[in-house]
């Protein structure tokens, strides 16, 4: 069972994300700030990290910076932007990202999504 | 008479006459001639007998035998012309004696010496013989005279013939060479003299005085011939000068009769020139109290008494002063009018005066504008003044005067006798003014203030000029004075509200400013506004969309009908609300400028299947067929993401109003742009609906509308992003009932377009 390392400031968010990935067989571990989840993600050693940009404490693309300089680019991160704006994405590309989601989170479609990044074969095709 | 007779006479007698005395003389010396060889001949004739006789006698002289002698002698008979030969011996004894005629007694001998001796019709020989006899031989001259007398009528004849013919060829040829050509030119010249003919030549040929007389003449002629064109072309000249001349021109005699009268002097006047020509001026045309008020003031000037007659217009003439005067012409028809009349002498090759010319110009419109114009300066509003540089008036009107406070343009002229000073506030302001009018001969609307009779003072704008003489040297100046005063005082109250007004501005623009920067305030509050509407409103949403959608997937449990009926309905408006809030995001931050561009390099095709992936779910369901008609390999350089935000939104449209059908995405490049269209098989558009097709919330009065859906600002964005972002162009062509085609027209290269300068590229991340 992979585990995924959620950084997400919005309990609503966290929740869902959490919930999806449970209820697709993943274990999840959440992280309110970004020290806390840069915090954890040197711990727990996450198979996957899913990040939301927009923190209160820290920018997502600091985050993002400090656990790949710590951890390599072993561990795939996949961004959560609330708004794609354009120029996100390159930007997060740019920064280091595996993938990104948009917000909303769209369940029929963010499993693929993520399983698409982390490189995992797709165990079936709902939408 | 002779004297009167024709050269042709005279030479006739001259020659006849010469002839005469050459015959006279040819036989005068003949004559003589003929005298003066008479002896030699007759010596000649004789001294041969004599010397035969002489040697034939010797013996019988010497024996005095007679007969001998006598036969000697009668020998001589062979010669008829001897009458007598006698031989005389020593003592004067007769030995022997011949007479070829008569008996005639003999004389004795005569002592003269031995030699011939002419007598009246004889000649005598006498020679001496041996022992002192003598021969004396006599011979008639009759013979020899007549010999004489037949050669002198024979010269004679000859003579005469010889004279004769060369006479008259001598007539001949003077005929011909001198007196045929004199008389030629003779008859030519009477010819050109009684006829005035020059253009007769004569015939001259030779280099002889005749010739060069004839050439000469010709010459002559021709000279004669030109002087007579330029003569009839300046008489022509002239007289197409009076004809036409604007001028009266009236010519006199000296004692003031009219000899000529020009055209423009009968119209002046109203007389013809032979009604005049030939009288005495000043007659008709002139005023009588006039001319005698002239002659008194020419007496007067000239100190000797003028008689007012035509004495008044030559007088001054006579002292070699001009004469140019103005005087009222009496017209024939007795109207009067002014005219400028100028006299002239006419002078003789030694000075004294032949006749004089009068000039008369009409001066009756000139009279009229100088009373228009003297009306004018009199009645002018405004001042009008002549003054000298120096400060003096030349002339004022009465406008000037009044203005200035004085009750006549005189009273003003008499008391200001220095402008600079009595009148100029700022004297200064006329050395100015001095200055202008040396520099640039005007002044024009020149404010200062002037000085009233009274001391008060009164503002003027003054405009004008100086007055030039030929070498432009000012001789005065002239303008106008107009009086400002009014003006100056609403001037000043116009100042001083401008001043005022000046404060409220600077004192509005303060408050303008403080508005402005408050109202900057809060644009940046309503950007942040906006940006946390973003985000705040979108959080809840997300929440609401993501558990319900995992709700709605069966990820917490089954649902019932019902139930997954109101959450798909709960999903859907919260979808909706979504995409309206974007929308709204989207365009209030391309109105207020701060959109930003990301362009990129992408393949088109890979674009549009993307989109065309959004919406396939929607066409499936209704069954409509999707076409795609794109280049291979198109890529193009633009602000990717908008663009597929705004395929999306074509797309989706064509599938929302499109029943049954299909639905063509074609994309074609042509010289740097892209034409990307969608085109659909639905309802269409309404022409009338046409021009609100790109406006908000213009949700077309469709029937489909219910059904339809959407937020109502899709094609509004679409043609925002399209103008703003992707920076081309939209079109639509459509008809009701037929199905549409939208078309993007967009630059391939973001890079080849000019960039507008208020929008920002780059930069600018999450709001």
């Amino acid at each position: 069972m992979k585990t995924a390392l959620i950084i997400e400031d919005h309990p609503d968010s966290m929740v869902l994300i959490s919930r999806l990935l449970e209820k697709w067989g993943y274990r999840t571990i959440g992280a309110g700030t970004g020290r806390e989840g840069i915090e954890l993600a040197l711990q727990n050693r996450a198979d996957f990290i899913i990040l939301d940009i927009q923190l209160p404490d820290m920018d997502g693309t600091e985050v993002l910076r400090s656990i790949r300089a710590k951890l390599g680019h072993d561990t795939p991160v996949i961004a959560i932007t609330s708004y794609a704006m354009s120029g996100d994405r390159e930007r997060l590309l740019a920064a280091g990202c595996d993938g990104y989601i948009e917000k909303p989170i769209d369940p029929e479609l963010v499993l693929s999504q993520i399983r698409d990044v982390i490189g995992e074969e797709h165990e079936d095709t709902d939408r | 008479m002779f004297w009167r007779r024709g050269i042709r006479y005279k030479l006739a007698i001259a020659l006849w006459g010469v002839a005469i005395i050459a015959f006279a003389a040819a036989g005068l010396a003949l004559v003589l001639f003929e005298n003066l060889t008479l002896e030699r001949r007759v010596g000649q004739i004789m001294e041969p007998y004599a010397q035969l006789v002489s040697v034939g006698t010797e013996a019988a002289v010497a024996f005095e035998d007679p007969g001998r002698a006598q036969e000697i002698l009668n020998t001589l008979r062979t010669n008829p012309q001897l009458s007598k030969a006698e031989i005389f011996l020593r003592d004067g004894r007769l030995l022997a004696r011949y007479s070829g005629r008569s008996k005639e007694a003999s004389l004795p001998p005569s002592l003269k010496p031995d030699g011939v001796y002419l007598n009246h019709n004889n000649a005598e020989l006498l020679q001496s013989l041996q022992d002192g006899a003598h021969l004396r031989l006599v011979m008639s001259l009759n013979e020899l005279n007549r010999q004489t007398q037949e050669i002198l009528w024979k010269f004679a004849l000859g003579m005469f013939v010889l004279l004769v013919t060369i006479t008259l060829a001598l007539r001949a040829a003077l005929q011909k060479t001198i007196i045929d050509p004199i008389s030629t030119l003779v008859k030519t010249v009477e010819q050109v003299r009684t006829r005035a003919d020059y253009s007769r030549r004569v015939p001259a040929s030779g280099v002889d005085e005749v010739g060069r007389l004839g050439q000469s003449f010709n010459a002559m002629m021709g000279v004669i011939q030109e002087r007579e064109g330029d003569l009839r072309r300046l008489t022509l000249f002239q007289r197409t000068i009076l004809d036409n001349a604007a001028y009266g021109i009236i010519s006199t005699t000296t004692e003031g009769i009219v000899s000529s009268f020009n055209r423009a002097a009968e119209h002046l006047l109203g007389y013809p020139a032979e009604e005049v020509v030939g009288k005495l001026t000043p007659v008709c045309w002139h005023d009588q109290e006039e001319i005698s008020r002239r002659a008194l003031q020419l007496s007067e000037e000239l100190g000797e008494t003028v008689a007012p007659g035509f004495e008044v217009f030559a007088v001054r003439l006579r002292r070699n002063l001009p004469e140019e005067n103005e005087w009222t012409y009496i017209r024939k028809d007795g109207t009067r009018m002014p005219v400028l009349l100028s006299v002239t002498a006419l002078q003789g090759a030694s000075g004294q005066i032949t006749g004089f010319v009068g000039l008369a110009y009409d001066l009756t419109e000139r009279k009229q504008a100088e009373a228009r114009y003297r009306a004018l300066f009199e009645n002018a509003v405004d001042g009008i003044f002549q003054t000298t540089p120096s400060g003096r008036f030349i002339d004022a009107n009465p406008a000037l005067a009044r203005m200035l406070g004085y009750t006549s343009a005189r009273e003003l002229m008499a008391c200001v006798t220095d402008i600079p000073q009595q009148l100029y506030a700022w004297p200064e302001h006329r050395a100015e003014i001095s200055h202008l009018m040396e520099e640039r001969g005007v002044v024009e609307a020149f404010e200062t203030r002037l000085y009233r009779k009274d001391g008060s003072s009164i503002w003027v704008s003054v405009n004008g000029r100086a007055v030039c003489n030929g070498s432009g040297a000012i001789l005065y100046w002239e303008g106008i004075t107009e009086d400002i005063t009014e003006r100056k005082k609403a001037e000043e109250e116009l100042n001083r509200y401008k001043t005022h007004l000046e404060t409220l501005v600077q004192e509005r623009t303060v408050q303008l400013e403080q508005a402005n920067v408050r109202l900057q305030e809060m644009d940046r509050l309503k950007s942040m506004f906006i940006a946390s509407t973003s985000h705040e409103l979108r959080t809840p949403l997300n929440a609401i969309i993501g558990f319900t959608g995992m709700t709605l997937q069966g990820l917490s449990g089954e649902l019932n009908e019902e139930q997954h009926d109101n959450l798909a309905r709960v999903y859907r408006s919260a979808k909706h609300l979504l995409a309206l809030i974007t929308d709204i995001i989207d365009i209030s931050k391309i109105e207020a400028g701060k959109i930003s561009i990301f362009p990129e390099e992408f393949p088109l095709e890979e674009l549009v299947d993307e989109a065309i992936a959004i919406v396939t779910p929607q066409l499936q369901k209704k069954g409509l067929s999707l076409e795609r008609e794109l280049p291979a390999t198109l890529n193009m350089y633009a602000d990717r993401k908008r663009l597929f935000q705004c395929l999306v939104n074509l797309l989706s449209n064509a599938a929302k109003f499109t029943e049954k059908g299909r639905i063509i995405v074609a994309a074609r490049e042509n010289d740097g742009s892209i034409e990307l269209s969608v085109t659909d098989s639905g309802i269409g558009i309404a022409e009338r609906d046409l021009p609100r097709l790109f406006k908000p919330f213009e949700r077309l009065e469709s029937h489909l509308r219910v059904r339809a859906g959407g937020t109502g600002l899709g094609l509004y964005l679409t043609a925002k992003l399209v103008a703003d972002i992707l920076r081309g162009t939209i079109s639509v062509q459509s008809r009701e009932g037929e199905g549409s085609t939208f078309t993007l027209s967009l630059p391939r290269d973001l890079r080849r377009v000019p960039e507008p300068p208020d929008l920002v590229r780059e930069g600018g991340g999450t709001p």
